[in-house]
C-alpha cells in the first residue's frame, strides 16, 4: 500500500472512531461487568450455573432497557485486582463489579472503583447494617447485593439431629461421627464465638503491631484466646475431627461420605444439595449451652468502575438498583441457593423450609467482619491462618501458640501496606 | 456463534469512552504522520536512515503515552501501541542483521513461514487480552462438532497448531537429526530418514494432542476413523498405499533422500520422500522425477548406494592388432590411475575383451566415489586414453571398407 493510501485509510479510520466516540454508532450501549469468583481452584464449583442465572437477569433488565448489551466476565479472587488494574490503566476497566467486601474496599483504595451516590429513597429497603459500613458522606463505596452466611452442613443418615453446642459436637465425634473443620480463621470464627472468645479474636486482628514488642493482648483477652486455643487443641486430638486448608476439601469429603458433619459457607449449598440429595441437612452452627454460634457472613457487593461514560454510569446504576428490587432479590434467593437477600422487605420462607430457616437464623446472628483497613486485615488474617495451621499440624500446646500470637507477626507482615 | 459475536461487538463500546478514544486517535495520528511525510522521504536512502525514522516513531508513541499519563489520562493502550511497534521494529532489525550470517532466501522463508504468522497470533491474542479476558473469550462456544460444543480457543487451536506443527517440526527435526548424527555417526541418508520419521511422529502426536485438548468426542472420532477406513478401501486407496510404502521404504533404507537410483537407464538422486511420492533429480538434463512410492515397492530398483556409494565404471577401446596386448593393458591401467577422479583402490583393471574385425577390443574398468559423476569421469578417462595412445603410437583402428566397382564381363561375340 502506498503512503498516500495508508494515510487516507488511517484518516478514514480516525473519522469513524471520532463519530463512534460521540455516541454516534447507532448501536447498542455496552456495559462491562466483572464478577469475582472464590479462586482458580474452586472457580467451576462456586460458579455452578450462576452464569445462566446472570444471563437471565440481564435479559430481564434488557426488557426494560432495550438496546443495552451487558458483557460479563468471571475473574478469580487472586487475579481480580490485577486484571482490573491492568484494564483500568488502559481505560478499558469494567463499569460494574461484583466482589467480596474486602476486594471492593481494595478496589476503592487502589482507585480502581469510584464511590457512587444513589437515590436514598431507592435504597431505603436495604438492610442498614449491610449498607452502613460503605457510607462515606452521601456516597457509597460499594452497594450490597447478596449475603452468604456460615452454617453447618451434614449428612442426615449419620447425623439425624444436628448438634446444638460444641460439647454435643465433640460428643458426637467421640461416638464415631467424622467431623470436618476449616483451618481458616474466617471459617473457624464461629468456634471462638461459641467459647465467648470472638471479641478477643477481633481485637487480635485489629491490634497494632509494635516493632520488637509484639502484640498487646490484655489479660482477659489472653484468657479467652487460651480457652479457644485449648478447645481447638482438644478437637485436634480427637480421632474423628479433621482439619482442612481449603473449604472445598471439606465439601468434597462430605460428598464422598468420608465426613459426616462440616462447617461450610452457604455458597456450597447448591453443590452439596445435588450431591447428597435428600440426605443433605443444614443447621445453624453449634454454640454454647444450646444456643447457636455466631458465624461470619460473606457479602457480595457492587462496585462502580472509573472510566464509564455518563450513559454507562447511568445504566450501571439502573442495573444495580434493578438487582436490589424486591422482586429480583427474591428471585435470586430462590434460584441461587445459599444466597440471601439484602433487601429486608423480601420474606425469607423460613417456616416452609428448614434450609431457609437455618440460613435466616445464621444471617440474623451473623457478624460482618470490619474491613476498614483491608490490607492490614488480610495480612493479619493470613498470619493467624499460618499460626493456626502450624499449631494444628504440629499439635502444639495452646500456651506455645499463645506465645507466638503475642510475639506478633514478623516485621515484613506487620506493615499496613503489604 | 451468536454469543461470540455479541461479546466481540461489545468491544466497540469501549470507543465511546473518551479515555480510550484519545489514546487510539493519538496513535493513529502519529502513525499517519510517519507514513505520509517521514517514511516516503527516507525510502531508498539506506537501511540505517529508514531504521532511525522508525525509531523516531517509536519514541513519539512512547512520549505520547507518557504525556497522556502526565495529563491524568489512562495511558496503558498508548504504551501497548508503542510496544507493538517496538516488536515490529525489533523483528525488522533482527531480519536485517541476520543477513550477515544467513542467506536471504533462508531468512525470508523463516519469516514467511514462522515469524510472521507467530507475530500475528501473538498480536491478536494480546490485543484481545487488552480488551477482554483471553481465557473467557476462548471459552465461548462457537460451533457443535460431533455433538460436542467447540469453543473459540478450540477452533483457534484446530486452525493454528497443525500449521505450526508442520512448520516448526521441519526446523526442529533438522537440529535433532544433526545432533543424533554427531552422537551416533549416522550417514546423511540415515539422518534424513530419522528426521522425516521424527517429523511424522511429532505431527501425529501434536494432532492427537489438539484433538484431545479441544475435547472432541472420542466415540465420534472412532466413527470417523471407521468411515475413513472404508474410504481408504475405495477412494483414497492409492494415496494410503503410497504413504505406507513411503514409510516402509524409509525404514528399509532403500529409498532415502540422498540415495542414487537407476531410473530408465540414468542415475538419479533421491531429493525427498513425501507422503505420496519421491522426488528424484536426474543429472543428465536437470529434470526432477516425481515417482509414486508404490512403484519402488512393486518394481526392481537398482541402487548404487545400498551398502556403499562406490560405482564401478568402464570404458571400451580398440587397439590395432600389431600392438602388444600386454603393453596396451598396462598403458590403460596407468591412464586410469593417473585420472584424478578415479579411485586408486579398488585398483583399475584393463582387460582384453575380444578380437574384433578392425582391432583388439579392450575394457578399462575402474571405481569412482560418486555414482552421479560417472558420465564426466568416463569422458575424462576416454580423453586421457586417446592422449596416451597417441603418445605411445598406439593406433585406434576403425573399420575400413574398400569399395571396388565390378567391371562387366565382355559378351562373347
Amino acid at each position: 500500500m502506498s503512503s498516500g493510501a495508508t494515510a487516507r485509510t488511517l484518516g478514514a479510520l480516525a473519522a469513524i472512531l471520532l463519530c463512534g466516540g460521540c455516541q454516534g454508532w447507532g448501536g447498542p450501549d455496552s456495559l462491562f461487568l466483572y464478577v469475582e469468583t472464590d479462586s482458580v481452584k474452586t472457580n467451576a464449583v462456586e460458579l455452578g450455573d450462576s452464569q445462566k442465572r446472570t444471563r437471565r437477569l440481564i435479559e430481564e433488565f434488557r426488557q426494560v432497557n432495550p438496546g443495552v448489551n451487558i458483557h460479563v466476565r468471571h475473574l478469580p479472587s487472586d487475579a481480580f485486582l490485577r486484571s482490573t488494574a491492568f484494564r483500568t490503566s488502559r481505560g478499558l476497566g469494567p463499569d460494574l463489579m461484583v466482589t467480596r467486601v474486602v476486594t471492593a474496599l481494595r478496589l476503592n483504595q487502589q482507585k480502581l472503583s469510584e464511590p457512587v451516590e444513589l437515590d436514598p429513597q431507592r435504597l431505603k429497603d436495604i438492610e442498614p447494617r449491610f449498607l452502613d459500613d460503605f457510607r462515606v458522606g452521601r456516597q457509597l463505596l460499594a452497594v450490597p447485593l447478596l449475603a452468604q452466611p456460615e452454617l453447618a452442613c451434614f449428612d442426615r443418615r449419620r447425623v439425624p439431629t444436628p448438634p446444638r453446642d460444641l460439647n454435643e459436637l465433640i460428643g458426637l465425634s467421640a461416638k464415631g461421627l467424622k467431623i470436618g473443620l476449616s483451618l481458616r480463621l474466617t471459617d473457624l470464627y464461629w468456634t471462638s464465638s461459641a467459647l465467648q472468645a470472638n471479641a478477643a479474636v477481633e481485637r487480635l486482628l485489629e491490634a497494632p503491631a509494635k516493632a520488637d514488642a509484639g502484640l498487646t493482648i490484655s489479660a482477659s483477652d489472653r484468657q479467652d484466646l487460651l480457652r479457644w486455643l485449648s478447645w481447638l487443641n482438644n478437637a485436634n486430638l480427637q480421632q474423628n475431627v479433621e482439619f482442612a486448608d481449603e473449604p472445598v476439601e471439606l465439601v468434597q469429603r462430605l460428598e464422598e461420605g468420608r465426613l459426616g458433619w462440616i462447617s461450610c459457607n452457604s455458597l456450597w449449598l447448591e453443590r452439596l444439595g445435588k450431591a447428597l440429595g435428600p440426605s443433605f441437612g443444614v443447621s445453624e452452627l453449634p454454640g454454647r449451652a444450646g444456643e447457636p454460634a455466631q458465624g461470619l457472613t460473606r457479602l457480595k457487593v457492587w462496585s462502580f468502575g472509573r472510566h464509564s461514560t455518563p450513559r454507562q454510569r447511568q445504566l450501571a446504576e439502573e442495573f444495580v438498583l434493578f438487582t436490589l428490587n424486591r422482586l429480583n432479590q427474591k428471585r435470586l434467593m430462590l434460584t441461587a441457593p445459599g444466597n440471601l437477600p439484602v433487601n429486608r422487605t423480601v420474606l425469607i420462607p423460613s417456616k416452609s423450609s428448614s434450609v431457609f430457616a437455618a440460613l435466616s437464623g445464621s444471617l440474623d446472628r451473623a457478624e460482618l467482619m470490619s474491613f476498614k483497613d483491608p490490607d492490614r486485615i488480610e495480612t493479619r488474617l493470613a498470619w493467624v491462618d499460618g499460626v493456626l495451621e502450624s499449631a494444628i499440624v504440629n499439635a502444639e500446646p495452646p500456651a506455645v501458640v499463645m506465645g507466638i500470637l503475642e510475639a506478633g507477626p514478623p516485621p515484613g507482615q506487620s506493615s499496613t501496606t503489604p | 456463534m451468536r454469543l461470540f459475536l455479541y461479546e466481540i461487538s461489545g468491544w466497540l463500546g469501549y470507543l465511546a469512552r473518551p479515555q480510550v478514544l484519545i489514546q487510539v486517535l493519538v496513535g493513529i495520528a502519529l502513525f499517519a504522520s510517519y507514513s505520509t511525510w517521514i517514511r516516503p522521504r527516507l525510502l531508498g536512502r539506506g537501511h540505517r536512515l529508514e531504521f532511525l525514522g522508525s525509531l523516531g516513531l517509536l519514541l513519539a508513541l512512547r512520549l505520547s503515552a507518557v504525556l497522556l499519563g502526565w495529563w491524568g489520562f489512562p495511558n496503558g493502550l498508548a504504551h501497548y501501541m508503542a510496544q507493538l511497534f517496538g516488536l515490529w521494529l525489533l523483528l525488522a532489525l533482527v531480519r536485517l542483521l541476520s543477513r550477515r550470517w544467513f542467506r536471504d532466501e533462508d531468512i525470508e522463508r523463516l519469516y514467511t513461514q514462522l515469524v510472521r504468522p507467530l507475530a500475528v497470533l501473538v498480536v491478536v491474542g494480546s490485543l484481545i487480552n487488552q480488551l477482554d479476558s483471553l481465557i473467557d473469550v476462548g471459552r465461548i462456544p462457537l460451533i457443535t462438532l460431533f455433538g460436542e460444543p467447540l469453543n473459540a480457543s478450540g477452533i483457534v487451536l484446530l486452525l493454528t497448531i497443525p500449521y505450526f506443527l508442520v512448520v516448526v517440526s521441519g526446523y526442529a527435526v533438522v537440529v535433532v537429526g544433526s545432533l543424533l548424527q554427531r552422537l551416533l555417526g549416522f550417514s546423511n541418508s540415515t539422518r534424513v530418514a530419522v528426521e522425516l520419521v521424527s517429523r511424522y511422529v511429532v505431527i501425529a502426536l501434536g494432532l492427537l494432542w489438539v484433538l484431545k485438548r479441544i475435547g472432541l468426542n472420542s466415540t465420534a472420532l472412532a466413527a470417523v476413523a471407521g468411515g475413513l477406513s472404508v474410504g481408504l478401501g475405495f477412494g483414497v486407496k492409492e494415496v494410503f498405499s503410497n504413504f505406507v510404502s513411503g514409510l516402509w521404504l524409509l525404514f528399509e533404507g532403500s529409498v532415502r533422500p540422498g540415495e542414487i537410483l537407476f531410473i530408465d537407464g540414468d542415475p538419479c538422486e533421491v531429493r525427498s520422500l513425501g507422503l505420496r511420492a519421491a522426488v528424484l533429480w536426474r543429472d543428465r538434463d536437470n529434470a526432477e522425477l516425481v515417482v509414486p512410492n508404490q512403484d519402488f515397492f512393486t518394481t526392481t530398483t537398482t541402487t548404487y548406494t545400498g551398502s556403499d556409494r562406490l560405482r564401478r565404471s568402464q570404458v571400451e577401446v580398440s587397439a590395432a592388432y600389431r600392438h602388444d596386448p600386454e603393453t596396451v593393458v598396462h598403458l590403460l591401467e596407468q591412464v586410469a590411475l593417473a585420472s584424478p577422479r578415479v579411485l586408486p583402490q579398488p585398483a583399475p583393471k584393463a582387460l582384453l575383451i575380444s578380437y574384433g574385425d578392425s582391432g583388439i577390443n579392450y575394457a578399462l574398468r575402474f571405481w569412482i566415489a560418486n555414482p552421479m559423476d560417472n558420465a564426466g569421469i568416463k569422458s575424462e578417462v576416454c580423453t586421457a586414453v586417446w592422449h596416451a595412445f597417441s603418445s605411445a603410437g598406439i593406433e585406434i583402428p576403425f573399420p575400413q571398407r574398400v569399395l571396388r566397382s565390378a567391371r562387366p564381363e565382355p559378351e562373347a561375340s
